[in-house]
């Protein structure tokens, strides 16, 4: 169990974070401008985000009838604090992690399902139809992956016999648990779209229910869910290097460096899906996940559990 | 006063005040999500005592139980997603009594028992020892008790799905009647002709 | 000047835009997907211009001032191709011509109000709530003890039976007629249960009306292909893949100037629609005679290429039921995003009118 000292470890999430979402938005912009075909300037991807933080805050915000005011301004907080919160227990070089707890993967699971209240309460507290409907259908959909998140991240305990996520990240040091469990991977893949919302998974922000949860945000209050939804997506990322990819360990290059370099990866992955794959049918998703993805997780626990006796 | 007591205090006046207003709020999913805020509060304290595992997966299973709990609320009461205002209490002046009953007793255990004093060391595998103690001596029965629930909520679910290998779920089945060793009404039947049921077709 | 620095980096952004179409130039709108200078928001709540395009129908005259009202402050409304039927709007710009002009118009619209709020519009309908219910019922919310009401403004949801056999919550909701989703014109009452939509009451204002998006004669290959693009960009978006929406909608524009190069963009672009796994998401949704939205997707998809790439004028696809009797049908009992995938699928008669592989 390793701790930094609480300033330099906040600053350490700050700043991680601050520089994760712009990578986020910058990535974003170019693989769109690429699918769209739209030839697009470095200069210009690196201005995208600035510019779009301009745009918000150009806008007054607007509010519905009767929202619950308390709970929407506070629901991008929450998710973007949580973000926050998952990030703190996955280390980022050897030693070095804001709190390297003996539970990682439980707060980190803790995290992700206080996440999906967060989401569901920005649907609810505008009081208005679209992200109500919204709200609910994530709801729905969020349970059933739910439990694939814990069952790999359990199965990914078992060889580093700890639930440090730090103690996991060593235990990969021969091989990487994304060759010895080969489902733990894509399963937490499928969780981190699912609770970031974004391409095959987005059920809450989606085009058909026209902007879903976030259909009633405008200027500051968008940009801060968005920015929120981009800080989850890195601590997804963060946590699938370490856990799936084996964290810091790799050739001639310093440790933090590889890190990094696997979180950006993962990161890309996910944002340029967003704009490869359709987005599932909920109820066809929430089935699948049920009887396809369940007993897949399950299976991961199986080939973990074998492997290690 | 160390940084560990003012966090309990904190912790413990949160964990009071959201379970307060539980009962003040009137709405159901504020009331849901009141309830967890003050579990969340009290896994922390439980992380404070460092009963680490315990607490953290107090928040885990907590937040997903209370999700579940608001959906389900909603779902099946006329209120659309709790945002009508309703009282969150029933029977208030017995839950009064009783509140204060159960308060005053545990108040006077903890004020009155000699608590034995054992501080844990931080570096005592507590995790490993609630693993030997779950896994190990009190396997039996906790792997019966998991593996009986487990049956019952697969069960539950068959005997509550619309169609099974047997067909309709619902067919042939009577509504009981209105009054105790009343006629049955047909009318009442959820199926069949005549009934009121709502029949749309294309289910998927 | 830190405000001025402020509203020059907005201005640079790609100008965020409400689009409330008429039939007739509902594929122009579209088209706009494809320039990088402006993006359609879903939501007027994400934009800061109001494009007003085509003949907006006087029966919608309310509903578009309360669309303009829910754009956030500054805001700006620029007019395109009004035929000065419809109902009046305060325009900031009033564009006759050109897609470029209108993206142009959009972004010196945005720019102009960036730099003097006090060019922007003010709201157009009284800031009051549509229900009496402040201060109404036992706790002032408007709701009639524990059923019955408008708490807060919103009928209240009762409980009503559901395909299972359970008692659940009914939400009852009017979608349209400048839902984002929905082909234009086009407005739904519904009873939703969750996510499944258990009554459904079809409202199609729009007659049918020349779609000067094509001019020319639609029988040309070039035109129906257009066309084609113009729906293709609208489904993408809606199945959430606006920037293979952009992709689609700048081949329209290709299209319209002639570029002889658009033929092997149409294989590559259908080829990146099949590998998006959109046609298999699809499957099985709204099937009318036999073909579901995926075996319509298709079609238009084929259509598409052989209008490009062989010049065949491609045969008018199968329309949608054209009572709103029989598409209300088509919806009750699916969940609502099957609904809207559906009816952006279908062909429904004046609404728009694309047109398949012979």
């Amino acid at each position: 169990m390793t701790t930094l000292p609480p300033v330099v470890a906040v600053a350490l999430v700050v700043a991680v974070l601050t520089v994760g979402v712009y990578g986020v938005a910058v990535v974003d912009r170019l693989v769109s401008a690429v699918v769209a075909g739209w030839m697009v300037s470095a200069g210009e991807a690196l201005a995208a985000p600035l510019r779009a933080v301009a745009v918000a805050v150009t806008r007054q915000p607007v509010t519905t009838e009767a929202p619950d005011r308390i709970l929407w301004v506070l629901a991008p907080a929450a998710y973007a604090g949580l973000a926050a919160a998952a990030l703190a227990v996955v280390p980022l070089a050897p030693g070095v992690a804001v709190t390297d707890v003996r539970t990682g993967i439980v707060v980190f699971g803790a995290a992700e399902a206080l996440a999906i209240v967060a989401i569901f309460l920005h649907g609810w507290a505008p009081n208005a139809p679209l992200p109500l409907i919204a709200g609910y259908r994530f709801v729905g959909v969020a349970l059933s992956y739910e439990l694939l998140s814990m069952f790999v991240l359990i199965a990914a305990a078992i060889p580093a016999e700890s639930m440090s996520i730090g103690a996991i990240v060593e235990s990969q040091a021969g091989l990487w648990n994304v060759i010895r469990q080969p489902l733990g991977l894509p399963l937490f893949l499928i969780v981190a779209a699912g609770v970031t919302f974004l391409g095959p998974l987005d059920v809450v922000d989606s085009t058909d229910l026209a902007g879903g949860g976030a259909a009633e945000d405008s200027g500051m209050q968008h940009l801060a869910w968005s920015a929120a939804r981009a800080a989850m997506l890195i601590a997804f990322s963060a946590a699938s290097a370490a856990v799936f990819l084996g964290g810091w360990h790799g050739p001639v290059l310093p440790a933090a460096v590889w890190m990094a370099l696997k979180t950006a990866g993962v990161a890309t992955v996910l944002v340029g899906a967003r704009h490869v794959i359709a987005r599932v049918s909920p109820e066809r998703f929430v089935r699948w996940a049920w009887t396809v993805l369940l007993p897949l997780a399950f299976l991961d626990l199986v080939i973990a559990g074998m492997a290690s006796l | 006063m160390t940084g560990v007591d003012v966090a309990f205090w904190v912790f413990a006046l949160a964990a009071v005040w959201s379970g307060y207003r539980v009962f003040r709020t009137d709405s159901m999913v504020r009331a849901s999500f009141l309830l967890l805020a003050s579990f969340l509060n009290v896994g922390a304290i439980l992380v404070l005592l460092l009963a680490e595992y315990l607490g953290t997966a107090l928040l885990f299973m907590m937040t997903v139980e209370m999700v579940v709990m608001a959906l389900f609320m909603v779902m099946f009461m006329m209120n659309p997603a709790g945002l009508n205002p309703m009282e969150m209490v029933h029977q208030p002046r017995l839950a009064a009594v009783a509140g204060v009953v159960t308060t005053a007793g545990l108040g006077l255990v903890a004020v009155v028992v000699d608590f034995p004093d054992a501080p844990v060391d931080p570096a005592a595998e507590t995790i490993r020892a609630l693993g030997t103690e779950l896994l190990g001596g009190s396997m039996l029965v906790f792997e019966s008790a998991g593996v009986t629930l487990l049956a019952t909520m697969v069960c539950a679910v068959i005997l509550s799905a619309a169609r099974g290998r047997y067909g309709d779920g619902t067919a042939g089945s009577v509504a009981p009647p209105l009054e105790p060793g009343g006629d049955h009404r047909p009318e009442d039947d959820l199926v069949g002709d005549g009934g009121g049921g709502h029949h749309h077709h294309g289910g998927h | 000047m830190a405000v001025s620095w402020l509203a020059r980096l907005a201005a640079d952004a790609p100008t965020p835009v409400f689009a409330v179409a008429g039939v007739d130039a509902w594929g122009a709108v579209q088209e706009l997907r494809g320039d990088p200078r402006i993006r359609l928001a879903a939501t007027p709540r994400h934009a800061a211009v109001l494009l007003v395009a085509g003949t907006i129908l006087a029966g919608h005259g309310e509903a578009l001032r309360r669309v303009h009202d829910q754009l956030p402050r500054p805001r700006a409304v620029v007019v395109w191709r009004a035929p000065g039927t419809g109902p009046a709007i305060p325009a900031l710009a009033v564009v006759d011509g050109s897609a470029d002009e209108v993206v142009s118009a959009v972004g010196r619209a945005h720019a102009s109000i960036l730099a003097d709020p006090t060019r922007a519009q003010a709201d157009l309908l009284p800031d009051e709530e549509p229900t009496e219910w402040r201060g109404v019922g036992p706790f002032g919310q408007g709701g009639e003890g524990m059923m019955g009401g408008t708490p807060y403004g919103r009928p209240m949801a009762m409980t009503g039976d559901d395909r299972d056999g359970l008692a659940l919550d009914q939400l009852h909701l009017t979608l349209g007629p400048f839902l984002d989703p929905l082909p234009p014109g086009l407005t739904l009452d519904v009873t939703l249960q969750g996510e499944v939509l258990q009554d459904v009451a079809v409202d199609r204002a729009a007659p049918p009306v020349v779609d000067h998006a094509a001019p020319g004669d639609p029988a040309t290959p070039a035109a129906a292909a257009r066309r084609g693009l113009h729906w293709l960009a609208h489904a993408l978006h809606v199945e959430g893949l606006d920037a293979l929406a952009g992709r689609a909608a700048h081949l329209a524009s290709q299209v319209a100037v002639g570029d002889v190069a658009a033929d092997r963009s149409a294989d590559r672009l259908a080829r990146l629609v099949t590998a998006t796994g959109v046609l298999r998401s699809l499957r099985g949704v709204g099937a009318v005679d036999g073909a579901d939205a995926s075996d319509r997707w298709r079609q238009r998809l084929a259509a598409i290429v052989a209008a490009l790439r062989d010049g065949v004028v491609p045969r008018a696809l199968e329309p949608a039921p054209s009572d709103d009797a029989a598409l209300a049908g088509l919806l009750v009992g699916v969940t609502l995003t099957d609904a809207v995938s559906t009816l952006v699928s279908l062909e429904l008669p004046g609404v728009l009118r694309p047109a398949v592989a012979a």
